[in-house]
């Protein structure tokens, strides 16, 4: 029974520390495959490739309370430098002057249209409701803050005309504010981790969620799935697994760039990570069937994977509190948890696969985001406070989702956006 | 449009003591994480106790375990990368709800039935600059009325 109970202990040490190392080659290994295949042989991204045609787009922006980036972010899409589109601004029964500012805009820009919800109804809705009124076969979705690049869709659309399965494309968020620690952290994070991941999962097939703050979506195939659910606390996940299950595809596009605001504050920055692990855990919770289906074999990776991470987020949990509890009861009561105040050499491969992530990552994004590089500094900060706030958030989130009823409506939870000069 | 332009760098609005305890406290994680690696220099390591420092970092260090640990880690990651794109290229085909859909363009009838609306309203809609959208509880379109606009 000792011997049982040892081996599991052993077991559970070695999963804490060789998942997340597996996890980071795997997906440096499948990012410079990425860019090896596909990335490196693209122009830069402000001379686009030539398309051999150029559908019409609809520009969705769904708006909540946005009354300060409204103006800046319509203006900006309407800059989009691409043959044919409308941009449609969708006011969410805003509370503030965002359905105002939005009216007085579509009187001065023709190309700009303005649906207003007579209630606030959620993201979902609002985007639903969006591309209903949209014109145009593809819809490129952008969130309410969000300046989007004037070339994002030449970009973005050549995956469309490439193949008829592909559904979404989702593009590459650079934060714009950069002043406080928690603003140049999250730079860092959204090349280590967000690029880097959506590279790689693009290099083993299955993406596991677009980014909503820019995605493009073909219109026929949302219909196909039902558009965004309106129930869940992270639509761009769920929508990404709807189109994937149906057997669509979807892609990443890292020269299509929005520049977006992220929270500065640590309340901020903790209710936006519950609320994507809350997302994610929901998707998971619903999705589980698919491990039954071999129709659905090719998304079994990225199940497992996600299902993986919150296993390792609590056994962490549980490591920590044993490790407490080890100053507490008696000796020989527990089994022995190592000090993480003594160095091993464990912990200096840790370490330098951390940075080796940064650095690589840095590199593939400083194409489109210069002087990415002088940010290395501060991303010291990601794996010794970032991972906690999300090992953290991901552990509360999980009973969250497991207790939210099905059908509540998700409702928009206006974040901190930081520092505005 | 250059993309530095877009970028929000208000360092002057924090004040001295928040800029310096940022700069300062990240040079500190800095050494802390240096002390990962420089573990001889670490005078922590051997208050933390002279015996495990011992153990773990001069009796038992990783390269008299010899060469097969790494090549076991590498082989692991490739089998484990190779896997994976095996696994997507042998698993993704074309479903029958894609096929189905391929190529083609929802009629407006189609939309109009998928969100139980009037296929004129829609239509008007589409071609106006104001739009208000009415729902009700559950989300469902009961209206779509449009405004009329004076462009300046």
């Amino acid at each position: 029974m000792l011997t049982l109970f040892t081996t599991i202990w052993d077991f559970l040490l070695g999963y804490v520390f060789y998942y997340p190392l597996l996890m980071s080659y795997l997906w440096m290994l499948g990012a410079a495959l990425y860019f090896y295949n596909r990335e490196r042989h693209d122009p830069p991204f402000n001379r686009p490739p030539l398309l051999a045609s150029y559908p019409p787009v609809s520009v969705l922006i769904p708006c909540y309370n946005e009354g300060d980036n409204a103006e800046e972010t319509v203006m900006q899409a309407l800059k989009l430098d691409y043959p044919e589109f409308e941009v449609i601004a969708i006011n969410d029964g805003s509370r503030d002057n965002t359905g105002a500012v939005l009216d007085r805009l579509a009187a001065q820009h023709p190309k700009l249209k303005v649906v207003h919800l007579a209630q606030n109804q959620g993201k979902a809705v609002a985007l639903t409701s969006g591309s209903l009124l949209a014109r145009h076969e593809i819809l490129l979705c952008i969130d309410g803050d969000a300046l989007l690049d004037p070339h994002a869709a030449d970009w973005m659309v050549r995956h469309f005309i490439e193949h008829p399965k592909v559904a979404a494309v989702t593009g590459n968020p650079r934060i714009r504010n950069r002043s406080t620690l928690l603003g140049r952290v999250q730079v860092g994070e959204f090349s280590s981790i967000v690029g880097m991941i959506k590279r790689a999962q693009m290099s083993y097939g299955r993406l596991f969620t677009v980014s909503g703050v820019i995605t493009a979506f073909r219109k026929s195939a949302m219909h196909d799935v039902g558009y965004w659910s309106s129930d869940m606390m992270t639509e761009d996940i769920d929508i990404s697994w709807k189109l994937q299950r149906r057997e669509w595809e979807i892609r990443f596009e890292p020269n299509a760039l929005v520049w977006i605001l992220m929270p500065e504050t640590v309340k901020g920055l903790w209710k936006q990570r519950l609320r994507w692990a809350q997302g994610g855990a929901q998707v998971l919770l619903k999705n589980a069937d698919i491990l039954g289906q071999p129709r659905l074999a090719s998304l079994w990776p990225l199940y497992i994977e996600y299902s993986l991470s919150v296993v390792w987020s609590y056994t962490m949990l549980m490591l920590l509190v044993v490790w407490i509890l080890d100053f507490i009861v008696p000796v020989g009561w527990l089994p022995m948890v190592d000090s993480p105040i003594v160095p091993e050499w464990n912990g200096v491969l840790l370490g330098a696969t951390c940075l080796l992530q940064f650095a690589l990552s840095k590199w593939l994004d400083s194409r489109y985001d210069q002087g990415l590089g002088r940010n290395y500094y501060w991303m010291i900060w990601y794996p010794l406070v970032f991972w906690v706030i999300n090992t953290a958030t991901t552990i509360a989130a999980f009973p969250k989702a497991v207790f939210r009823q099905r059908g509540q409506r998700a409702r928009w939870i206006s974040p901190d956006r930081g520092i505005r000069a | 449009m250059s993309t530095q332009t877009l970028i929000i760098d208000a360092r002057h609005q924090l004040n001295l003591p928040q800029r310096m305890l940022s700069s300062t406290l990240t040079a500190m994680l800095w050494m802390l994480w240096f002390y990962l690696w420089l573990p001889a220099l670490s005078l922590l390591a051997w208050l933390s106790g002279f015996r495990a420092f011992y153990q773990q970092m001069i009796a038992q260090p990783v390269w008299l375990r010899g060469p097969q640990t790494f090549s076991m880690y590498l082989l692991t990651l490739f089998a484990a990368a190779c896997a994976l794109a095996l696994w997507a290229r042998l698993s993704q085909r074309q479903g029958l709800g894609c096929a189905l859909q391929q190529g083609r363009t929802v009629p407006l009838f189609d939309y109009a039935q998928h969100f139980g609306a009037n296929a004129g309203e829609i239509e008007t809609g589409r071609d106006a600059s104001v739009v208000v959208v009415h729902h009700d509880a559950e989300g469902r379109i009961v209206q779509i009325a449009t405004q009329t606009v004076r462009h300046g």
